[in-house]
């Protein structure tokens, strides 16, 4: 397909945020009208498939599709919500040194095919499981919570993505409390970019709708009414060139009252 | 009483043969009267061989004897189906329905990313957890919670079963037929389970033997 974009999703630590994110932003582009496909390539710990509510569904994986055991098509599964969105699931039963570098770069040749956006959501970790996610990677969004461990890694990690010399590493800082960032309690914005100096993508706050979502296997972004869905929906218009604004994420609640009133989005 | 177990021993081990002579109930329970007469013979975590002279255990019984060598401390490793050595010279007047196959026993739970497959029956003591595999040419029993994916009859066998205790695979595949669990939140079964082929559709029904 014409100006398809592979966009790895990394975060060099676990548990900030990776595979939420790239359920989210997956939908995101996909409600804009966009063919995308995700990619799992945490083999042997893959939880997209879960987080999506797509695991009773998986047949064949993406190990599958790199040795020759079936074809990409009979791989990819299509969401039960978007029939714009597929997942391309790991295999749990395998480990990393199951696929090498140069199998995702033909991996991706063939979904370039077929999709505009290809987002791979990257194992935790620097080893080969990072080095096989970033393999033909046009773009990457460093996910990082505002936590000093954290950052650290987000700065290793875009060194290495920087070495790979893919261009332009954009940043989401994921699960940011403004109540404790008032308080001085919690890194904020300024204190992030500040060391990472890396463009800022956007910023998801905390919000306990990702937890009972993520359980449900119904990312939060269908939820029109959590605040972090609608940070996930503002940066997937960021991610298609659209330039939206910052959220006001210090008045939660009398926004989230007024956006009700009008009963829109 | 005739002797309707008899057991063996050579160098891969104990050799336990079940003759075909009587109700299988009756050999059964001679099996657990001889283990448990002579248990210190039987050494605790040794692995049996179990031959039938020409008997098809239906999967019910197959984990029947199983339980019955667990208990005793023994691991099923073997099952075949083998004619007696007198018969030989008679006609076989009782052709077999299947092909001799032997049980694979799992005394653990399986957890995700674990991945058991075998040519022939499997049966798991322990759960079968989301995210590991069974996969088996025969019948797949688990003395447990199912919960993973599981793939009986994976050869073409559309006469293969699923049995657990409770039954709530996230994939069930017999031979070239697939059933998944629903997409809503159901509550786990309180009673043992058959999953099974019957008009080209995977049935799940409460098991009775």
């Amino acid at each position: 397909m014409e100006s398809s974009q592979v966009i790895v999703i990394t975060s060099g630590k676990g548990g900030v945020g990776k595979t939420t994110s790239t359920a989210n932003l997956g939908h995101g582009l996909a409600e804009q009208g966009y063919k995308v496909c995700l990619v799992d390539a945490d083999i042997g710990l893959r939880n997209l498939d879960v987080v999506m509510g797509l695991e009773n569904r998986i047949v064949y994986d993406l190990v599958d599709v790199v040795e020759g055991n079936c074809k990409l098509r009979n791989a990819l599964i299509k969401d039960k919500r978007n029939e714009n969105l597929y997942l391309l699931p790991a295999a749990q039963t395998r480990d990393k040194d199951a696929v090498q570098p140069e199998q995702m770069i033909e991996l991706n040749r063939q979904l370039r095919e077929q999709f505009q956006y290809i987002l791979i959501d990257c194992p935790a970790g620097i080893e080969r499981g990072f080095k096989n996610a970033i393999a033909g990677a046009d773009a990457a969004i460093i996910v990082t919570t505002p936590e000093v461990s954290a950052v650290r890694d987000a700065d290793r990690i875009i060194g290495l993505i920087e070495a790979a010399e893919i261009p332009a590493p954009k940043l989401i800082i994921n699960r940011l409390r403004p109540d404790m960032v008032k308080k001085g309690d919690m890194m904020d914005i300024d204190d992030v970019i500040e060391i990472l100096a890396i463009d800022l993508l956007g910023v998801v706050p905390d919000d306990e709708s990702i937890i009972v979502s993520t359980n449900r296997g119904e990312p939060v972004i269908l939820d029109k009414h959590s605040r972090a869905g609608q940070a996930y929906r503002n940066i997937s218009r960021r991610i298609a060139g659209e330039d939206v604004p910052l959220m006001d994420l210090s008045s939660p609640g009398l926004l989230e009252k007024l956006r009700r009133l009008v009963g829109g989005k | 009483m005739s002797d309707l177990v008899t057991f063996k021993g050579d160098k891969a081990g104990l050799r336990i043969i079940l003759s075909a002579e009587a109700e299988l109930s009756e050999v059964f329970s001679q099996l657990a009267a001889e283990l448990s007469n002579n248990r210190s013979f039987f050494s605790e975590g040794s692995s049996a061989r179990v031959y039938t002279e020409g008997r098809i255990l239906q999967p019910a019984e197959l984990a029947e004897l199983a339980q019955i060598l667990v208990t005793h401390g023994m691991t099923l490793t073997q099952l075949e189906v083998k004619a007696p050595a007198k018969s030989k010279s008679r006609p076989n007047l009782q052709p077999l329905v299947s092909p001799p196959v032997g049980a694979k026993v799992i005394k653990r739970t399986l957890r995700s990313g674990m991945k058991v497959s075998h040519d022939g029956d499997i049966v798991v003591l322990g759960d079968v957890n989301p995210g590991s595999e069974v996969i088996a040419s025969g019948d797949i029993i688990v003395f447990g919670t199912l919960r993973g994916v599981v793939h009986a009859g994976a050869t073409g066998n559309l006469a293969a079963r699923v049995i657990a205790l409770r039954l709530a695979p996230t994939q069930l595949r017999i031979a070239n037929l697939i059933a998944r669990a629903p997409d809503e939140m159901i509550s786990l079964p309180d009673r043992p389970e058959v999953a099974r082929v019957q008009d080209g559709v995977v049935l799940i029904e409460e098991f009775a033997s």
